[in-house]
């Protein structure tokens, strides 16, 4: 469904992302990992059009995304990696503004809003600004405001970070089901269990460029690997995690 | 126990002893930690996000400072031909023209450290955000305290220093190149005792408001109070200057020393100060000198008072968490805002476009200072100009002023709003508007015109009752007819390149050059407030006149929004960064 063909990000002579192509089909949820710098939350951004690639295409439905880049947007829910709301605005008005600039009219959308509050248990705090609210709380804004409109095409970056343990499980099962229901998904993260658990198929990006690209099964059976941390050890890890400790205890106590 | 504000276990007295001992060797620079803290205040008490937005600190402080001496460095060059010219025809006059300026210099330096204060409230003390980052830090709370308050002794010698370098070194010697006067160090003594007295006294009452406010009135009213406050002391304080001319005859026309006028008015204190440290001894300057010393003592008691309850909010900040604000809106508000959406706002976009704008000026600190601020401003011309008018037509004559109000409150609110607009508000949330602004420009375009035409235009009509006094209603009626046709016009000159959502888009520091283009603003606003005076005053007498005004206000409305909208359809989408000024700035001359 959607598709990246050599993209590549440069800022000021250095190349943050090196002519990756990824495919993010329908019914399946991708993820998509990398070390802090890799250059994930740039090709995410660059996915959801909030960063112009340097070079390279991004096809949504075999089309370029310039062609038809407004019904693409109409189509696409994005979770942000950082909780950026604007902090004096109630959970329901931001959404409500969210809705309004989707384009969505307004009877429906007071109904959703009402209902998705209070399935993320965020229905008694609505009188509150975000700006009271805490991260995870913050983060369960942002994914209501990426389903509202039922999108086709679903970006999460770092969508778990702050949340507790049942939101968590709860949208493990969302994922899930979003998947069945056809929606394509990437789930960008760093945290390989949970990526483990809810991804059918991962993308590793080290230092800009994809490393490995399968399904886990797959990538497990190949690098002859227990499960994904090892693979994604055995790829992205240059240094010995145990050495590194050590040393930084060593530094601190110096 | 304590050690360096962190509590620790207390253990036996041995190992206590080897900790302190740790502990005072690891922070044995604490002097260097002390300055530091000290500098971190200070620059935070200077740098205005809202003048400089995202500039280093250097720059922002030195643009700041740039902005409060720049008129103390021009105005003594603008008064040496005001001496020349008197020397030569009324020399006679001097000295009561000598004692306006004087006034003046007072008024100036007041008004200045009045406004950089309130501007600067939320930064000028500990605060929340303090707490959070420092009480972790091992650092005992008085230390926090000791610094905070050196900095503010410390911002407040540099607006004295930047509001008063000018008028203490250049006034003395245009007295002497105007009036041959000599003792100019004694001048340059005395001015410099009296507005640095001066400034103390405002700066120090500010900074007791603003410690006072949340022990009085708690945290959360306080906090909603604040801008209000702010507001009101910076239309006191830009009064002080703009009604000098007004105030300072009490010390120099017939008036001299009648009444109690002149002990209600700071500016005045502190100019008997000068005058009585210039050794006039008339019982006027020294009645006044009194009250500014007096003034001055109680305002630094007050100050020092504060101090302990500002110490007991920074501690009581760790024992409480911040109290969250918020509740259901009100029936009617909800009711308004029903109806608007039904009736006036028909499309999603323009509804999202609409109440973000107004949920971001009422609730954003930034813009809702900048638009008080305007407000203030309008405030403080309307007073002057009635003070004008009373004072030179005291029986009356006074209907061109009341006239003027609504256009001078729909002049400076729309000039407000604008810029408020261009100021943005949480950027990194415009993330939101990025991905789905582009969808659809005109009807969010439309939505932002109609927040504008809701708080810019709108509001001068509430004053039609003062307008009905000289007019009649159904004068006045006609009137705020033609002052909401101006509005919607001047909206529409204002936003013509405006190509943004307001409160979205990023800006550049410098991009407004308030330099060059602060004649056109005075000309702009001349034009827009005396001429339909003129013209309501004319129409009293002539009320065929009226359907010429609205045909032609009418058209002029049309043709702007044509252009307007030509303008938007040729828009490829909504601006969120502000593109730079080239570094190389080609002229244009090849093809």
């Amino acid at each position: 469904m959607l598709q990246a063909v050599r993209l590549t990000k440069r800022y000021n002579g250095l190349t943050a992302v090196q002519e990756i192509s990824l495919t993010i089909p329908a019914g399946c949820v991708t993820g998509y990992l990398g070390p802090n710098g890799s250059g994930k939350s740039t090709t995410v951004k660059m996915l959801v059009g909030l960063l112009q690639p340097s070079s390279g295409d991004i096809l949504f439905e075999g089309v370029p995304l310039q062609d038809r880049s407004l019904e693409y947007k109409a189509r696409l829910g994005y979770v942000p990696e950082e909780p950026l709301l604007y902090p004096y605005l109630t959970a329901p008005e931001y959404l409500r503004l969210v809705g309004r600039l989707r384009g969505m009219p307004d009877a429906p959308l007071a109904e959703k809003i009402e209902s998705l509050l209070r399935l993320l248990t965020l229905q008694p705090h609505r009188h509150l600004p975000l700006s009271a609210f805490s991260k995870g709380m913050r983060q369960k804004v942002l994914i209501i405001a990426a389903l509202l409109h039922d999108p086709d095409v679903l970006i999460f970056d770092e969508p778990l970070s702050g949340l507790d343990v049942t939101a968590m499980l709860v949208f493990r099962h969302l994922l899930a089901t979003l998947a069945e229901a056809g929606k394509a998904i990437l789930y960008s993260s760093h945290v390989l269990e949970v990526v483990e658990k809810i991804c059918s198929r991962v993308v590793i990006l080290d230092r800009g460029r994809i490393v490995a690209d399968d399904e886990v099964s797959t990538l497990r059976a190949m690098m002859r690997s227990p499960s994904l941390e090892h693979v994604f050890t055995q790829l992205v890890s240059r240094e010995d995690a145990a050495a590194v400790a050590r040393e930084i205890v060593a530094v601190m106590r110096a | 126990m304590t050690a360096g504000g962190i509590t620790t276990d207390a253990g036996p007295p041995a190992a206590a002893g080897t900790r302190r001992r740790r502990m005072s060797g690891r922070f044995a620079h604490r002097p260097h930690v002390f300055l530091e803290l000290v500098r971190h205040f200070t620059t935070r008490s200077l740098v205005s996000d809202t003048l400089v937005p995202q500039a280093d600190a250097t720059r922002a402080v030195g643009q700041v400072l740039a902005l409060v001496a720049g008129p103390g460095l021009a105005i003594p060059f603008l008064l040496i031909m005001k001496y020349l010219y008197l020397a030569t025809t009324a020399p006679a006059w001097i000295p009561a023209a000598v004692q306006v300026d004087r006034c003046l210099f007072v008024s100036y330096a007041l008004a200045v450290t009045g406004i950089a204060a309130a501007w600067q409230w939320d930064a000028l003390g500990l605060d929340r955000r303090d707490h959070a980052t420092l009480a972790p830090l091992p650092l005992p709370a008085r230390t926090v305290q000791l610094a905070s308050c050196l900095a503010q002794c410390l911002c407040l010698a540099l607006f004295v220093l930047a509001a008063n370098c000018g008028p203490v070194l250049l006034f003395p010697v245009v007295l002497e190149i105007g009036e041959g006067a000599q003792g100019g160090l004694a001048q340059m003594i005395a001015q410099s005792v009296s507005t640095v007295a001066g400034c103390t006294f405002v700066f120090f009452l500010i900074l007791t408001v603003r410690g006072i406010l949340p022990v009085l009135l708690g945290e959360r009213t306080s906090h909603r109070l604040t801008p209000w406050v702010q507001a009101g002391l910076i239309v006191s304080a830009a009064l002080l200057l703009f009604l000098y001319p007004q105030t300072a005859r009490a010390l120099t026309g017939p008036e001299r020393g009648v009444g109690s006028f002149p002990y209600w008015v700071p500016s005045l204190w502190f100019t008997g100060l000068q005058e009585w440290l210039l050794g006039a001894r008339q019982p006027l300057p020294a009645a006044l000198a009194g009250t500014a010393i007096r003034a001055l003592a109680a305002v630094l008691i007050g100050y020092s008072l504060t101090l302990i309850l500002v110490r007991r909010q920074y501690a009581r900040f760790g024992r409480e968490g911040e109290k969250p604000v918020g509740g259901p809106a009100s029936r009617w508000r909800e009711r308004l805002r029903a109806w608007l959406d039904r009736r006036w706002l028909t499309e999603p976009l323009e509804r999202a476009a609409f109440h973000f704008c107004l949920a971001t000026l009422f609730r954003s600190r930034r813009q809702k200072l900048i638009v008080t601020g305007a407000v203030a401003l309008a405030v403080a011309l309307a007073a002057v100009r009635i003070a004008a008018v009373v004072s030179a037509e005291p029986a009356g004559g006074t209907n061109g002023s009341v006239l003027a109000i609504p256009l001078i409150l729909s002049f400076c609110l729309l000039l407000g709003v604008r810029y408020a607009a261009a100021v943005p508000a949480e950027l990194p949330a415009n993330w939101l508007f990025q991905l789905n602004a582009p969808l659809a420009g005109r009807p969010l375009w439309r939505g932002c015109r109609k927040f504008v035409f809701i708080v810019g235009v709108l509001p001068p009509l509430a004053l039609l009752p003062l307008s009905a006094g000289p007019l009649g209603w159904g004068q006045a009626a006609c009137f705020h007819g033609m002052v909401l046709l101006l509005g919607a016009s001047l909206r529409e000159v204002l936003f013509l390149r405006f190509d943004k959502i307001p409160f979205t888009c990023h800006r550049l520091p410098g991009a407004v050059n308030l330099k060059a283009t602060w004649p056109l603003f005075w000309i702009g606003f001349s034009i827009y407030v005396h001429l339909p005076v003129m013209a309501g005053e004319w129409l009293s007498a002539h009320p065929h006149g009226w359907i010429i005004i609205f045909a032609g206000l009418l058209s002029a409305l049309i043709v702007l929004h044509a252009f307007r909208n030509r303008r938007l359809a040729g828009m490829a989408r909504f601006v969120f960064d502000e593109e730079p000024e080239p570094a190389v700035q080609g002229l244009n001359l090849l093809p």
